[in-house]
């Protein structure tokens, strides 16, 4: 552990557990003062990073209460900021207000109107502050998810009328916004339900094709982190992206650079998630590490993303997609190397399944305890199924990405089997998992 | 990673051949929770989507029925404009080939309405309308009746202009009332009220059209509510088993006491999704 990591640790913990932390470790570094011990310096570099980690909370918590947004808004002016979100029935649409308001707001619009970041629009409606829903059995924080996007305000119903205008500053963002609409529909053109939905899911995280009997499959055989972009996917699409560069320029800094952008365009493809920023930093570390030949360096891969992505948001730490993406690292990087050692001691066990079962073992590990936190549940059934799917995964994405340009020149006929066959497996596996008395809820 | 494929096929072939055997004639009504969708497929693989339920889970019900590589569909029919009968189809229209779209009327300023119809333009489905006396023959030897809207409904309602069709097969057999050509395999009502399924008892005195014969599937109206599936109805039809579509504990209490009672008391058995899920029946 170098001054670094210890500084990013220290900012993760100032985040997520606050000031008690900080002046538990300003006590630790005072004491270490009287005793000359060697670890003063870990104490002030934990001390200055759990206190910039604070700063940036409050300065956060700031930020979101200096939002001014009127309780009724007559022909407001206002921009959409974000990528129209349709499910459930309903348009889900982030606005930011222009002057003389500041702050944004979510608008709950039907899924049949249809918007793009840039388009600059004028509202009228009554904006209410989002309150915690609570339908008995479970609870939702919807202030707390929302104050995550930087939003305060929701609108329902509101009426909308563009003024035909559309910001520069969006553009980048509209014309990925149109990309990701144009695969979305090419997947669902070229696949049936459900494999359609889940491809969706793996190559561009989106979650909200899928309908609720292969969620809650996956939710129940604890493969949910699948469909969530995380540093598994970014990995998997940044290895085969410096591959094809190399193949193609020959050329060790063309490739570098090529797979950075790629990187960076997957991340705000599949939407800026937390999960997906952090799968983002992990995979340009890992590409920095393996061009300076310090590819054997795990622990920055876990400390250095966290804490970027907690500085740059705060809020993340509610995201239950962070949580999962970095409790999953957390364990494959912590752990695999202890199972693999046990695992040598069956040498019978093939490499096709010793990999997976090793890194889902320890990946579990660590998401186990999330689980029970944030959903109340615990699957057991995730420590059969994620051997058994893990293996497919790769296989399925590059089937789907091959898919989606082969589409183009090879009968369509062809192309959905190949695509659709490793896809519809795993949601066999799925399905069968969810179908075995392993999963406890006692959220209800 | 040729050989991940290579286990994957031996592994999915004796699935894969079942999924892609030769058409079996048969009804899937889909669960679709509070809505409706039938699908309709006969021997030489002729398809008919009778509604799309409320929402896109009619898409995971299609994936799973048909065969992979299947992206056609013939017709497509939407019984009214009650978005719980028609709202998936605006998807299954964006993502599947269909060969044409039934209709009754196209005068709804709902938006969900408009966007169907817009998309129906955009990849440029021919529409036809419904009516009564409508008839489609198909390869098969089977036969798509209309009953229901007459030319002119009594109503405005969306009811008033709900689909009723039968899907009838050329028989020598002999009904009750009278000789017939046609044996009816299945009756699929819509929302069709009670006052609809008397107009369509009115074939025993006019005989403009013939009366469905008996013995068929019919799905209940308006996922067995108590002002469909009337009494007069049923014994008109005398069904072999009713099908009824409705959502898992829906605020509206379909299907209703009175009508399960109904059908007890005629003897005729009943399905319904909300217990059973989909319902598979071979024609």
């Amino acid at each position: 552990m170098t001054r670094i990591h210890w500084f990013g640790v220290g900012v993760v913990a100032g985040v997520i557990l606050g000031w008690p932390l900080a002046v538990v470790f300003g006590l630790a570094g005072l004491i270490s003062l009287f005793f000359k011990s060697k670890s003063r310096l870990i104490w002030s570099l934990l001390l200055v990073g759990s206190l910039l980690g604070q700063s940036r909370l409050w300065q956060y918590h700031q930020s979101l209460s200096a939002q001014n947004i009127a309780p009724e808004l007559n022909k407001a002016l206002a921009v959409v900021i974000a990528p129209q979100d349709n499910r459930d029935g309903y348009g889900y649409l982030t606005l930011r207000l222009q002057r003389p308001f500041t702050g944004q707001l979510r608008v709950t619009i039907t899924p049949y109107e249809h918007y793009l970041p840039g388009d600059l629009l004028t509202i009228s409606g009554a904006s209410q502050t989002p309150a915690i829903i609570d339908d008995g059995a479970k609870s939702f924080d919807y202030p707390t998810y929302l104050a995550r996007f930087g939003i305060t305000k929701v609108v329902k119903r509101p009426q909308l009328v563009k003024t035909g205008t559309v910001q520069r500053r969006w553009l980048a963002l509209r014309w990925l916004t149109g990309f990701r609409q144009f695969l979305e529909r090419h997947i669902n053109l070229m696949l049936p339900e459900p494999e359609a939905g889940f491809l969706a899911g793996l190559l561009l995280g989106s979650r909200r094709a899928l309908s609720e009997g292969t969620l809650a499959n996956l939710t129940q055989t604890g493969t949910i982190h699948i469909i969530a972009v995380s540093g598994a996917n970014v990995v998997i699409v940044a290895g085969i992206c410096l591959q094809l560069c190399r193949l193609v320029t020959g050329h060790r800094w063309w490739s570098f650079w090529l797979t950075w952008g790629v990187i960076g365009g997957f991340v705000v493809l599949t939407g800026v998630s937390a999960a997906a920023v952090r799968g983002g930093l992990v995979a340009s570390l890992t590409l920095i590490a393996s061009h300076t030949a310090r590819g054997n360096q795990k622990l920055p891969l876990i400390i250095l993303p966290a804490a970027l992505t907690l500085l740059a948001n705060p809020y993340f730490k509610y995201d239950i997609g962070w949580q999962f993406s970095f409790a999953a690292f957390t364990g494959i990087v912590l752990a695999a190397p202890v199972i693999q050692q046990l695992l040598q001691r069956w040498p019978r066990c093939p490499p096709l399944i010793a990999q997976p079962l090793v890194e889902t073992t320890s990946a579990n590990i660590f998401l186990t305890p999330v689980l029970i936190w944030q959903l109340n549940a615990l699957s057991f059934s995730s420590f059969l199924i994620n051997p058994l799917v893990l293996w497919l995964v790769p296989l399925a994405t590059m089937a789907g990405a091959g898919g989606l340009l082969a589409g183009f020149v090879l009968p369509n006929t062809l192309v959905r089997l190949i695509v659709w066959l490793p896809l519809h497996l795993i949601l066999q596996i799925i399905a069968f998992g969810a179908r075995l008395p392993w999963y406890v809820d006692w959220s209800s | 990673m040729v050989r991940r494929l290579v286990i994957l096929i031996i592994f999915l072939a004796p699935f894969l051949s079942w999924r892609f055997g030769r058409p079996q004639p048969q009804l899937t009504m889909f669960d679709v929770g509070q809505g409706l969708s039938v699908l309709v497929e006969d021997e030489t693989g002729w398809q008919l989507l009778f509604d799309g339920g409320p929402d896109n889970s009619v898409l995971a019900q299609l994936g799973t029925t048909l065969a992979p590589t299947d992206d056609y569909i013939d017709v497509v029919v939407i019984s009214h404009q009650h978005r719980d009968h028609y709202v998936g189809l605006i998807e299954v229209l964006r993502r599947y080939r269909v060969g044409e779209l039934w209709l009754t009327r196209a005068d709804s300023k709902d938006p969900a309405w408009q966007e169907l119809l817009a998309v129906a333009k955009q990849k440029q489905i021919p529409l036809l309308e419904i009516k009564e006396g409508m008839l489609r023959y198909l390869a098969s030897g089977r036969v798509i009746r209309g009953y229901h809207p007459p030319a002119n409904p009594r109503g405005d309602e969306a009811h008033d202009y709900a689909v009723v069709l039968t899907v009838e097969h050329l028989t020598t057999e002999d009904s009750p009332l009278g000789p017939s050509k046609f044996k009816t395999d299945l009756v699929l009502t819509g929302d069709a009220e009670a006052r609809h399924e008397q107009y369509i008892g009115h074939c025993q005195i006019s005989r403009v059209l013939p009366c469905p014969t008996t013995g068929a599937i019919l799905q209940a109206g308006h996922h067995g509510s108590k002002t469909s599936t009337s009494e007069p109805w049923l014994k008109l039809l005398q069904p072999n088993v009713v099908l009824i579509s409705a959502g898992q504990d829906n605020s509206y209490g379909h299907p209703h006491q009175e009508v399960l009672e109904r059908l007890e008391r005629l003897k005729i058995n009943y399905r319904r999704t909300d217990l059973n899920g989909t319902i598979k029946i071979p024609l």
